[in-house]
């Protein structure tokens, strides 16, 4: 059970600081409206900063939205299904997250070599995507991880 | 196998996994990276998601989902919410039926500042369940009423299904949001006719409170002051040509903060947990837009959009008799499907269509309308049974009342709902009145 | 068909250049293989994704043949940016395309070489359209300019504009709610992002060169085109090269001409072109951005004052002729 409260913490140190970054963006943008309703010109390249912290942000909800079981699903025809049942159910398709993750991580990883690779980079401030990709191949790998710990927990927690 | 009938038989897969208890999002993703893979091979689907998913996120207007949830998330650390259902329950309270009434207004109000109707519906669970219980409301009448109250988060702009709806179809959000003023309100004073009429034939559901003193009704209304300052300053910062809706998002949510910490108090622990119930919700969401994008490109491959608007173009049904069909199949899956992946999935099939049909309007007015439509048919499939996310939602919160007596309370709302989709439908001004007056 | 090729690209269906350019350029070449070629054009991104993905979702085979900007990728093809300085291209499209097509041919292999390429084109001149007519360069001063590519920005920067970036779907919500000034397109783009509604003045620079151009690539699959069977490449090949780039820039050119005449129709728009001795000043103060990319593109080895210079000369060759 430790480790399964370790896992949460972990996780919901990740969303935090996701969520951080929405609020940074928020101070970001207001910033940049309050810059330019005053001098007329906002902070340079606030757009692509909002594109690639909102891509980081939503990375970093992931596991975490796992980790509580908050992914929405549907159990209006399975409700008369034993407990045990149902556990074993959730912590299949719990697997199967672990590796759609898995192979989004591993594909992402791949994606972000080739960005890094031909020095993509953005418009204005010309920071580069692939690193940023990079990063959120690696939380698709923490995705996976998470996944399979519910999936484990879910036989745990059951009494 | 034709392209059509393998996106039909993925669309049938995906309903009985999620009937298998498949998260929504996953099954969205499984199934559509699998006829992805079936219709254009594995090397491709591989290089495919290779940047796709960072891409997909990577999205400007996308920002304003997790901030308009931030924002409603921190609106309720600071007490507004329950400010908000404290000032409308004083008002109305005395009334039979009163307190669900609170509750509508309140959750009005809070609309205006938050976009998301889960938001809206677990704020108010947890605000406003505790008080009907006190005043011996009928538990399901109750939760019925906040799974209903819920649906005005999206209803009355800011609106996340709203935001998807403009960058899915290339709309101007600005504009929708204007459109959905009157129908939004519409939908709060349907809802109430509906509490009035409910309560006037069983008045032991919602029982009238003491009538409150003005003294204490002018205070509890005082107190309501912060969540019409960052109304305020959201909606005149957008129509007073300051910024953009999207940055609205932004600014909204860091008024709200100054607020919530300078009169509602709040510290760290309070900023913590808004932070972290805005990410499991959000991610919740963003799970379900990248299953989405994933399926839309498998759809895109069968190339069901195509043959469906050749079918309906051939069809012989007029304009409005393609959009009544249309509404009703939404209103049919949307019982049964997740709204948010349902407009994700339909409306790369459906909006060319409307565009390509003869209303009589200018195709951009026809855009907005079909938006606000669509706004209220997925009002409907959030609380219309047997899968409304927002009954789901009131039943996580109160273990005790049964899923069947929540939808039982909700179906006269639904009607009402019906009534006003035909009512937006009969006349697009209704819609489109308020862009015409705004801009 | 014997072979079946996926196109993808950004604009939506209902577009000029989807209906004019892409879908004619495909029947044509379907046509002439007899059946045996079959494009399906997938616009507005269909297949996923972002428009800077293009390029590499040719070059994966995730469509077949893709249609983007090379600036979408910025840094990604820096000898095509030659193109996009300031006060290097023609006023027409046609000029433009042929030039940049033969440019590609010469100078762009080694940039483009992941990818077999179909043809390669830039665009019209581009305007400034803006809430405020603009005569001279002070006009320009602190006025909030959505720019184009890169280099435009540089060169509205070097002007006094407050160059903003912001993706194009931004653009007309920004421009009812004021959050910014203008953009600068040419007129092909203007009724897509409703320029002609929301802004009143239209700014042109008078004769050649003009401010700036886009750059566009059609670009396939190395491992598709290799598996066209032989005849049937010589049909893809006859609507390669310079043929289809003649083709695109006539339909800018053309499209253009129609789009300005619509705005000039409409009571309130004011088409309007700066002086030639105020054009003279703005390409004097917009040397500066020429001579930092000069500089800029020596850590990619590349010779940048010996690129402007081919740009030019290919664009006064397709001028004269
Ligand atoms: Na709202
Ligand atoms: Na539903």
């Amino acid at each position: 059970m430790g480790w399964m409260r370790t896992a949460e913490r972990l996780g919901a140190a990740l969303a935090l600081a996701g969520a951080a970054l929405s609020l940074f963006i928020a101070g970001l943008v207001t910033a940049s409206v309050g810059l330019r309703w005053a001098t007329s010109s906002g902070l340079p390249g606030d757009f692509e900063m909002v594109q690639m912290a909102v891509a980081l942000a939503i990375f970093s909800f992931l596991p975490y939205t796992q980790l509580r079981r908050g992914n929405m699903l549907v159990d209006t025809f399975t409700i008369r299904l034993p407990a045990r049942v149902l556990s074993a159910i959730d912590a299949f398709w719990d697997i199967v997250y672990a590796a759609a993750a898995a192979l989004l991580g591993w594909r992402l990883a791949v994606g972000a070599a080739d960005a890094i690779g031909s020095r993509t980079s953005t418009m204005v401030l010309g920071m580069p995507v692939g690193w940023a990709i990079m990063a959120c191949a690696a939380m698709a790998g923490l995705l996976a991880l998470a996944a399979l710990v519910t999936a484990a927990g879910r036989f745990r927690t059951e009494p | 196998m034709t392209g059509t009938s393998a996106a039909i038989l993925g669309f049938v897969i995906m309903l009985l996994l999620m009937a298998a208890r498949m998260p929504i999002g996953l099954s969205l993703l499984f199934v559509g990276g699998a006829g992805y893979a079936w219709l254009g091979g594995w090397p491709v689907f591989l290089n495919y998601i290779k940047t796709t998913p960072y891409h997909d996120f990577s999205n400007y207007t996308l920002s304003v989902i997790p901030l308009f949830i931030l924002m409603g998330a921190l609106a309720e650390k600071s007490g507004l919410s329950t400010a908000l259902f404290r000032a409308a329950s004083s008002l109305v309270g005395h009334r039979p039926g009163g307190l669900a009434m609170g509750l509508i207004g309140a959750c009005t109000a809070f609309g205006a500042i938050c976009g998301s109707s889960v938001a809206t519906t677990a704020t108010f669970a947890r605000a406003a369940l505790p008080e009907f219980e006190r005043y011996r409301y009928d538990a399901g009448f109750a939760t019925g009423v906040i799974a209903v109250g819920g649906t005005l988060g999206i209803l009355i702009p800011p609106s996340v299904i709203l935001v998807v709806y403009g960058i899915s179809t290339e709309q101007n959000i600005a504009k929708l949001f204007m459109a959905a003023f009157i129908p939004g309100f519409m939908a709060a004073l349907f809802y109430c006719l509906v509490i009035a009429l409910v309560v006037r034939r069983r008045p032991e559901l919602g029982p009238a409170l003491p009538r409150v003193p003005m003294k204490r009704r002018l205070r509890d209304f005082a107190a309501v002051w912060p969540a019409i300052l960052v109304a305020l300053v959201v909606l005149g910062g957008i129509y007073g040509g300051v910024f953009s809706p999207t940055e609205g998002a932004a600014v909204g949510v860091a008024a709200m903060l100054v607020v919530a910490v300078l009169v509602g108090g709040m510290r760290w622990a309070g900023l913590k947990a808004a932070l972290l119930q805005t990410a499991e919700t959000a991610g919740m969401i963003f799970l379900i837009l990248l299953g989405a994008d994933v399926f839309n490109a498998f759809l895109a491959l069968s190339q069901l959009p195509v043959a469906a608007a050749e079918w309906i173009g051939g069809s012989g049904f007029t304009p409005y008799g393609v959009m009544a069909l249309i509404l009703l199949f939404y209103i049919l899956l949307g019982a049964v499907m997740d709204e948010l992946a349902m407009i994700l999935l339909t409306l790369p099939i459906f909006f060319p269509i409307v565009q390509a049909l003869d209303f009589g309007m200018a195709p951009d007015d026809v855009a907005i309308w079909f938006g606000i439509l669509v706004l209220i048919v997925v009002g409907i499939g959030l609380t219309a049974p047997p899968i409304g996310l927002n009954v789901f939602v009131v039943s996580a919160l109160a273990r005790h009342v049964a899923l069947t007596r929540i939808y039982r309370a909700v179906l006269p709302f639904i009607a009402a709902d019906i009534v006003r989709l035909g009512l937006v439908m009969a006349f697009p001004g209704l819609a489109l009145v308020m862009v015409r007056l705004l801009s | 068909a014997e072979v079946n090729l996926k196109l993808h690209h950004f604009l939506p269906a209902a577009s000029n250049i989807h209906q004019k350019f892409l879908t004619p350029l495909v029947r044509k070449i379907e046509a002439e293989s007899n059946g045996r070629i079959k494009i399906t054009i997938f616009p507005a991104m269909q297949l996923g994704g972002a428009p800077p993905q293009l390029y590499d979702q040719a070059r994966d085979g995730v469509a077949d043949i893709i249609w983007t900007l090379p600036g979408n990728t910025p840094g990604r093809f820096p000898a095509s940016e030659a193109m996009e300085l300031p006060f290097v291209a023609d006023k027409l499209g046609i000029v433009n395309a042929k030039a940049f097509q033969e440019y590609a041919d010469t100078y762009l292999k080694d940039e483009f070489k992941e990818v077999h390429l179909i043809c390669a084109w830039a665009h019209d001149a581009g305007l400034i359209h803006a809430n405020k007519q603009v005569k001279t360069m002070e006009d320009l001063k602190g006025l909030k300019l959505r720019f184009p590519t890169r280099q435009a920005g540089e060169a509205l920067k070097a002007l006094g504009a407050s160059a903003i970036g912001m993706p194009i779907p931004q653009v007309p919500e920004s421009l009812a709610q004021k959050v910014i000034d203008g953009c600068v397109v040419p007129w092909e783009v203007v009724p897509a992002i409703k320029v002609q509604e929301l802004l009143k003045y239209h700014t042109g620079i008078p004769g050649s060169p003009t401010l700036y151009t886009a750059t566009f690539v059609l670009a396939m699959n190395k491992g598709s085109y290799d598996k066209v069977p032989a005849d049937l490449k010589k049909v893809l090949d006859a609507n390669s090269g310079m043929a289809a780039a003649t083709m695109a820039g006539k339909t800018w050119d053309d499209a253009g001409a129609a789009v300005a005449e619509m705005v000039a129709k409409r009571s309130g728009n004011v088409i309007s072109e700066i002086s030639v001795d105020e054009a003279a000043r703005w390409r004097k103060t917009t040397q500066p951005v020429i001579d930092a990319w000069v500089a800029s593109v020596k850590d990619r080895n590349l010779d940048g004052a010996k690129l402007v210079e081919a740009v030019r000369v290919l664009v006064q060759k397709y001028k004269v002729s």
